[in-house]
């Protein structure tokens, strides 16, 4: 498979998924790469926890639980078929630069968008004053840094201007199996909380 | 005194049940929980993590040690295909795995905590001077388990990182400065998937000496 990765230009050089400075406008779209690619899923979780407000609420703690554990589910579902559709258009022969700048941004924020609804639901759970629950939605939340680790390496290829197309789809085809265990512990640890509330 | 001595022996079994909440059971809460868990089962759950981390880990090395023999890609390409089915299981069990190592620390050191503080709360002076020496000498295990883990935690990521820079590398056009770096970064690459593999084995060494205490404390208590 190692030719049908490589995409050369017509001076014979590998063609990577960065800018280069030889066609017009592409310094501006450089600067917009760097733009979208600054905002490092490391400062997600800085962000202040309850940033937004919940979606979904419940007259009681439970019902606000079962929601949120919804809503999560929901989103890590869109963030999933999100990483399985960019590894699609990744792979086919006409994606280009402008298309993964796109591509990243819409990723960071269905990721960023799964991230304080989680938070939510961590903030919920924290109310409940049940360890067990708490260690589940640490470990989650532990999860949840890790997967991002994903983008962070995506950005410093693209950083590089070594950004090949199959290493993105390569790195789709983690996230959508990564999220994929993911949210098969949420189920878990959704089901033992149906068994405290 | 009366009353006094059960209240003692209440507070020193609470006293024990915290530490082994964490070195037990994985589910077991410092404040009560609902659940009684089987001793040795915290040790166990954290036994298994490391047990999958050092398979998933190994079929990396493995695979990576498969890579130098072939020098073009399209040789290379079965064994590469076997790289790529073990980095993709490691990249997605470790997730897991580090998220439930982390959290598993972390639950440790909330117990010892709250373990500490109840540890003031005994007044009788014999049962306080005997449950101050079980809690050092769990907490000491603890803290081998915590420090071995710490390890792993420095060795793996630099690992993943490498193991990520090294698979786009192949991605990319074989030149023959390329192939010679990407030989010395297999080494490299190999060298550090091994020093992991260390690392976890330290840490399955740290669980069964905590484990082997454990039993002991239980056995002395009965």
């Amino acid at each position: 498979m190692m030719h049908a990765l490589l995409r050369r230009s017509q001076s014979g050089q590998p063609r990577h998924l960065v800018a280069s400075s030889r066609a017009p406008g592409r310094a501006r779209l450089a600067t917009a790469i760097l733009l979208v690619l600054s905002f490092s899923p490391g400062d997600w979780t800085q962000h202040p926890v309850f940033a937004q407000p919940p979606p979904l609420t419940g007259s009681t703690l439970g019902a606000d639980l079962y929601n949120a554990i919804a809503a999560t589910q929901s989103q890590a579902d869109s963030v999933r078929r999100a990483a399985n559709e960019w590894g699609r258009r990744a792979n086919s022969g006409s994606y280009r630069a402008e298309f993964f700048q796109r591509d990243f941004a819409s990723m960071q924020l269905q990721f960023q968008s799964l991230r304080d609804q989680f938070n939510w639901l961590g903030s919920l759970v924290g109310q409940l004053g049940h360890p067990p629950a708490s260690n589940a939605a640490a470990e989650l939340d532990a999860g949840l840094n890790i997967i991002g680790e994903l983008f962070t390496f995506l950005e410093k290829q693209a950083n590089a201007g070594t950004l090949e197309q199959q290493t993105i789809v390569r790195t789709c085809r983690a996230f959508e199996d990564a999220l994929s265990e993911w949210q098969r512990e949420l189920r878990k640890g959704g089901a033992r909380l149906r068994l405290v509330l | 005194m009366k009353t006094f001595r059960p209240v003692t022996a209440v507070v020193s079994s609470l006293v024990l049940s915290l530490a082994f909440g964490w070195l037990v059971g994985g589910c077991a809460s410092p404040s009560g929980g609902s659940t009684a868990p089987k001793p040795g089962s915290g040790i166990a759950e954290y036994r298994q993590v490391a047990r999958e981390a050092h398979q998933s880990v190994a079929a990396v090395v493995d695979s990576l040690e498969a890579l130098p023999s072939y020098s073009t890609p399209s040789s290379m390409r079965p064994d590469l295909a076997r790289f790529d089915r073990a980095f993709h299981q490691l990249e997605v069990t470790s997730v897991k795995a580090r998220a439930r190592a982390e959290a598993i620390i972390a639950r440790g050191q909330a117990y010892f905590d709250e373990w500490k503080e109840n540890l003031a709360s005994i007044t009788n002076q014999p049962a306080a001077r005997a449950d101050t020496q079980r809690y050092a000498k769990l907490f000491e295990h603890f803290d081998h388990i915590r420090q071995a883990s710490s390890e792993v935690r420095e060795a793996f990521r630099p690992f993943m990182e490498r193991l990520r820079d090294f698979r786009a590398n192949l991605d990319k056009a074989p030149n023959p400065a390329a192939t010679e770096a990407s030989r010395s970064e297999l080494a490299g690459l190999t060298a550090g998937g091994r020093r992991v593999l260390q690392t976890l084995e330290s840490v399955a060494a740290a669980l069964n000496a905590a484990d082997a205490e454990l039993h002991a404390t239980i056995k002395s208590k009965e």
